[in-house]
């Protein structure tokens, strides 16, 4: 069970959000957890921080996605358009200059929300909420009709995390997200986790059970 | 066009509308409803510090967030 469930499902208004109400907790100019990591895109007050997996990743890591989504290529099993779309996708990850190397696959997103009664922060006290995801995944799924009836709605199957190269990235976008939360630059505003909780980031494995567990949708409208 | 709207009006993949007794359009045998891409996200959270908590209110979460 989640800590937080009812806001996973919450929409962000995103004009207030880039407003910087909730300026305290965005992005600090200055933060550069891994020394290799600058917020190009981030300006001050912008809750939002998007990022290269290739920037997220040490490099066995990124060796390790780098071969896995090459497997996937050479795998012989994709359809035409998913193997177009890969490769689109394996130049993003390798990129170290131009366009290519300016589309980010990692999404932070910086945010607080309310204690709940019977969860921790049950007093009201408020948390600092930091949704993160990968958003250029591997994964296909599909949407299909499931009657003859048009007012019978399609059966939409998305598939996650049906490609380990997802379920790789999410583990090191979540080990980034604790390195953020670590990081000087938050010493006065965050004082430790929630979730998840140490323990998840014991192993790969214990990491990778902790994502299957508690991946979720998220959804932006205006 | 989205793909129920396809498959209910006989294009899409002969699979799926056989199953529903739908007369595939000549030459429409198409990957309708494949492809399909949608992310997902961890939600962390952490305690913030009292100094941190001074700046949060209700009604700033109320203004911030929409249910």
């Amino acid at each position: 069970m989640s800590l937080v469930p009812e806001y996973l499902t919450v929409y962000l208004n995103v004009d207030r959000l880039y407003s910087g109400q909730l300026g305290l907790i965005s992005v600090p100019s200055n933060l550069q957890p891994s020394g290799s990591v600058t917020p190009a895109n981030c300006g001050t007050g912008t809750p939002f921080l998007w990022n290269r997996l290739r920037s997220v990743t040490n490099s066995t890591a990124f060796n390790d996605l780098v071969n896995t989504i090459n497997a996937e290529i050479n795998s012989g099993t994709l359809t035409p358009l998913q193997l177009a779309q890969y490769k689109i996708q394996r130049d993003w990850l390798q990129a170290t200059s131009g366009d290519k190397a300016n589309v980010n696959e990692a999404e932070f997103i910086f945010a607080a929300f309310p204690g709940t009664p019977g969860l921790p922060l049950g007093d009201g006290t408020f948390g600092a909420w930091l949704p993160v995801a990968h958003v250029h995944p591997l994964s296909r799924g599909s949407v299909h009709i499931q009657s003859s009836n048009p007012l019978t709605l399609p059966k939409v199957d998305p598939n996650y995390l049906q490609k380990s190269y997802d379920l790789k990235a999410l583990r090191a976008i979540v080990k980034f997200g604790r390195a953020l939360s670590q990081a000087a630059s938050f010493g006065t505003a965050i004082s430790g986790p929630i979730t998840p909780p140490e323990s998840a980031f014991a192993s790969d494995s214990a990491l990778d059970t902790y994502v299957l567990n508690f991946a979720r949708i998220i959804s932006f409208v205006r | 066009m989205t793909p129920q709207l396809l498959e209910l009006s006989g294009i899409g993949k002969s699979s799926v509308l056989k199953q529903f007794g739908i007369k595939q359009l000549q030459g429409m045998e198409l990957p309708v409803g494949e492809n399909l891409q949608d992310h997902l996200m961890i939600s962390m959270t952490f305690f913030l510090t009292q100094e941190a908590q001074s700046e949060f209110s209700p009604r700033v979460f109320d203004s911030v967030f929409e249910r």
